[in-house]
């Protein structure tokens, strides 16, 4: 036998009444499969996973007095229902909630780009079964404006396509609307009109319309509290009308009723014992035959008939009954008209609320944002320099000299890591050597001319303690030099002799060995002897296309790479 | 062709159709779907008007199809809930024709039928389609009958039951309308706002379905969009599920004449005005009753319970279907048209014990009503019915 909760919103209430008179008096009923849709689908899901009801109820309360608290009640700007689920399902839904669930637990949703209706039923993890219930409480402009995504899909209320999803012939279907379900209020009125609203009768009632209205604006607690009462008496009903209620020793016959017909005697006595043992401490030996008159049938079902919610649950609505008629404000509130009257007053203090509140939420993004937008700007500032400083300076191709005070924009050594974050990739350390500014006028033009042709820049990453490399950017068209610098290691061709594990190393593994050498003596030397190869070569390479070059240098085996452009 | 314009003439004359016609809605166009929906009958059918005379308007006829009229066992007689028709028994003519006369009709004021005015008096609108009913079986020259009712039809077979009860053999009332009583207290448990009472004031004095007719063309996709699960009770056997939903809306986009004798004998909102429960008393002892009751349905089966307690001495026999609504025979076709030729059969079975044992019997039935005392035994089901099962 199947369970199906219909979809209600803020009535889910009701699916507690009818959970816990099914957990009391019928728990054999829950080992099937259960369906629901929206809230139906939470209260499936808590029934699955076998939550304690008291929690659960206690959770309800706290999301509808979170929705009450604001002016304009689930509809303020300051109240994300998605976020208050969010919260408890985080909390409650067990680690193994997907091995629990799957297979038995059936979601219904709507496909939001086709608004087909699909069933969900198989749960590869606990965020999966997560998903699926956010996507199946979400009501597009109630709850937020883009569906969640489940799988890659986005997915809405399975109250738009079908809000009870009925799996076969045995389903007993659960709706708080007066109608033609198994289970629902059965309201003192001869009701002749319904709707079918997605596949949930519901009678055009005067309480049934007065019920609509709650489905989205939470109702207050005594509502509540009678609604989870009728949930209970109603389930409650209908399992004494179909005779449902027995003692375990009966259910556990019943059970066995079949199996014994298959399996051997001995097996089927077996699993008596143990659903016996599983179900209650009560000892007797195993009986085969069903005994339609037992004594104790009888008593529990007259047990039953007086039965009331249980304790825990008892005590949690009590306490938000007390609540909620407690203190000043609540009183105050508790009159409509005053709750109208000040409207004009509480809508803007929770507009203003909602928008601190988003703005401080957003303060880390932005933050974040403005940093970036930050290194932009110094980067930009580079170029400009740069181009500025190429018109003056000279460059002197045979003596390059690094002076530590002139890489201050753009070169960052491994003790400065502040400046490191601000320049270069988290993955790399970069050292970025720019046309170093000549003081020898006498060379000016000479020099110039020949910076008009050769722009370069030198780069120097550092791939681990051992390798570092540097290279010489080309950067004769100003706009390549920022963009090519700052490329990841993905897009850049690494030269021949480095291999891709070398290039993936955590910004963690690199070091640079101090005690080695000194961080500019590395630099100095090797472009000394980069641009001395350079120099011996310029004469010929003056006629040549393009060519890049990979030298290894014989002392640190260190790569480097001349890019000439005539 | 004749009858074609016929029927237009007749659909002119009661002014709804020609261009001022904004329920899109013709007598000709509910022909083609009740003709196209009861193509699928396997049993050969005949469809006729019955003349009743002047019983409500001036000239009154009503729309009845039989199935197998040359069967000599007692006939059984069907009527429909509110807002249906002959059409919507689809799923259970041919089951139930296969041992007995059937004849389905369109209440007076309801689908093809004329629609005349009725009365604005509870009990007067009631006497008056009871006697349409008794006009129409004078026609039919039908002496005795197995009455079925289903939802308002239940209520009006009753109260014909009380009214004649010669003519009853057997009275067979699914998910029957007009029952309980009342409630004094209906709004303790809620609190009902204002404002949805002062909706429910408002939308007292209009007819049932006022709001398929203002949806004019748009009415059978208001159909369509409430009740899209008649349209699937019947998509087994109905290869085009609109054909339904076209069908309800031509029934009731037309001048709401039964209707607003429905609403007559309506009190407040979907009770009796005058309670069956109260009156079940004045029904004749010897009439057997068969309750059919959908698990799902908002109608009370308590109320059958009650009968069962007001009637001791009499046989009333109580099924609740399991897994059916309120529209019961739709539903759960095959369990309905069970229990329907069950209680059917007892009437055979007690005829024949009454007469010579042979089933061609001429005199259809003038059973002695003091032998169906015996029929608080178990229902037995004769041989012939294993077909069904």
């Amino acid at each position: 036998m199947n369970l199906s909760f219909a979809g209600c919103g803020f009535l889910g209430i009701y699916h507690v009444g009818v959970a816990v008179c099914f957990k009391k008096y019928a728990p054999h009923l829950l080992l099937d499969k259960i369906s629901g849709a929206s809230a139906g689908s939470l209260a499936a899901a808590c029934l699955l996973c076998d939550l304690p009801l008291g929690e659960m109820t206690s959770d309800f309360f706290r999301v509808v007095n979170e929705a009450r608290r604001h002016s304009l009640g689930p509809f303020s700007p300051s109240f994300s229902i998605q976020t208050c689920l969010l919260e408890g399902l985080q909390k409650h839904l067990p680690l193994d909630a997907h091995k629990r669930v799957n297979g038995r637990l059936h979601i219904s949703l709507t496909r939001v780009y086709d608004g087909k209706n699909v069933i969900v039923s198989q749960f590869t993890s606990r965020e999966d079964v997560l998903q699926a219930l956010l996507c199946a409480c979400f009501i597009p402009g109630f709850s937020g404006i883009l569906p969640p995504r489940f799988r890659g899909v986005r997915y809405m209320d399975g109250a738009f396509s079908d809000n009870l999803p009925v799996l076969d012939e045995n389903t007993v279907t659960v709706s708080p609307f007066c109608g033609e379900s198994d289970i629902c209020p059965r309201d003192q009125s001869s009701q002749l009109f319904h709707v079918n609203w997605a596949n949930t009768s519901i009678e055009i009632s005067k309480q049934n319309i007065n019920r609509f209205v709650k489905i989205l604006f939470p109702p207050r607690a005594d509502f509540l509290s009678k609604m989870c009462q009728q949930g209970f008496d109603d389930a409650l009903q209908y399992l004494q009308r179909n005779n449902l209620i027995n003692c375990n020793r009966c259910i556990a016959v019943q059970s066995t009723f079949i199996v014994s017909e298959t399996l051997p005697q001995q097996q089927a006595q077996q699993k008596l014992k143990q659903i016996e043992t599983n179900g209650e401490q009560e000892h007797i030996d195993a009986e085969d035959d069903y005994d339609p008159e037992c004594v104790e049938c009888k008593r529990h079902r007259r047990d039953a008939m007086s039965g009331n919610l249980p304790e825990t649950v008892m005590t949690v609505i009590q306490g938000y009954l007390d609540s909620a008629n407690k203190g000043l404000a609540n009183w105050l509130f508790k009159h409509r008209s005053i709750k109208l009257l000040s409207l004009p007053a509480t809508v803007p203090v929770d507009f203003l609320c909602a928008t601190i509140t988003k703005i401080s939420i957003l303060a880390p993004a932005i933050s974040q944002q403005l940093r970036q937008l930050m290194k932009v700007l110094i980067y930009e500032l580079n170029d400009v320099i740069q181009s500025r400083l190429r018109t003056l300076a000279k460059v002197r191709s045979d003596i390059i000299q690094f002076d530590n005070t002139r890489r201050a924009f753009f070169i960052s050594n491994h003790k400065s890591q502040s400046r490191l974050s601000l320049l270069g990739d988290d993955d790399q350390v970069r050292l970025i050597a720019s046309h170093n500014q000549l003081t020898d006028a006498d060379t000016f033009e000479q020099v110039l001319k020949m910076t008009q042709e050769n722009d370069t820049v030198v780069a120097l990453y550092y791939m681990d303690s051992e390798e570092m490399m540097p290279k010489v950017y080309d950067v004769s068209s100003d706009d390549i030099f920022p963009i090519e610098a700052t490329s990841n290691v993905d897009n850049y061709c690494p030269p021949r002799s480095l291999s891709e594990s070398d290039l993936t190393h955590d910004k963690s593994t690199i070091e640079i060995p101090d005690n080695d050498l000194e961080l500019s003596d590395i630099s100095d030397r090797q472009i000394e002897s980069v641009l001395s190869d350079y120099s011996e070569t310029e004469d010929d390479h003056y006629a040549q296309q393009p060519v890049y070059e990979t030298i290894e240098s014989p002392q640190t085996d260190h790569l480097t790479t001349i890019t000439v452009e005539k | 062709m004749t009858e074609q314009t016929l029927e237009v003439c007749k659909a002119q004359s009661s002014g709804s159709s020609g261009w001022l016609n904004w329920t899109s809605t013709s007598s000709v166009m509910l022909r083609t779907v009740e003709k196209k929906i009861l193509s699928i009958l396997k049993t050969p059918y005949k469809g006729m008007y019955a003349d009743i005379g002047p019983a409500v308007g001036t000239a009154d006829k009503i729309w009845t199809i039989c199935l197998n009229s040359e069967s000599s066992n007692i006939p059984l007689v069907m009527l429909h809930g509110l807002g249906a028709g002959v059409a919507l028994w689809v799923m259970n003519l041919d089951s139930l024709a296969a041992y007995r006369p059937v004849y389905a009709i369109d209440i007076l004021g309801f689908g093809r039928s004329s629609r005349p005015k009725f009365t604005n008096d509870a009990l007067v609108a009631e006497k008056q389609l009871v006697k349409s009913i008794e006009e129409w079986r004078r026609e039919m020259n039908i002496s005795k009958m197995i009455l079925l009712g289903h939802s308002m039809g239940g209520f009006i077979a009753t109260s014909y039951a009380i009214s004649y009860p010669d003519r009853i053999k057997h009275l067979i009332l699914a998910d029957p309308w007009g029952f309980p009583e009342k409630p004094a207290d209906v709004n303790s448990r809620y609190n009902v706002p204002l404002w949805v009472r002062a909706l429910a004031v408002a939308v007292t004095p209009l007819n049932p379905f006022w709001a398929l007719r203002a949806a004019g063309p748009l009415g059978q996709w208001v159909v369509e969009k409430t009740r899209p699960d008649i349209m699937r009770k019947f998509s087994t056997v109905l290869e085009d599920e609109k054909l339904i939903s076209q069908y309800i809306h031509q029934c009731n986009a037309q001048t709401p004449s039964g209707e607003s004798a429905f609403h007559t004998m309506m009190d407040g909102f979907g009770w009796a005005k005058y309670p069956m429960v109260k009156r079940i008393n004045e029904l004749r002892e010897d009439i057997p009753i068969t309750l059919l009751y959908g698990s799902r349905s908002w109608v009370d089966s308590s109320a059958g319970e009650k009968i069962k307690k007001l009637r001791p001495n009499s046989m009333v026999d109580l099924k609740v279907i399991t897994g059916a609504g309120h529209h019961v025979y739709a539903d759960k076709a095959e369990i309905f048209n069970k229990y329907v030729n069950e209680a059917c059969a007892t009437c055979d079975r007690v005829m024949n014990a009454n007469h010579e044992p042979d089933d061609n019997i001429q005199t259809k039935g003038e059973g002695t009503e003091s032998d169906q005392e015996n029929e608080n035994s178990p229902v037995q089901q004769p041989i012939d019915l294993n077909r069904n099962n």
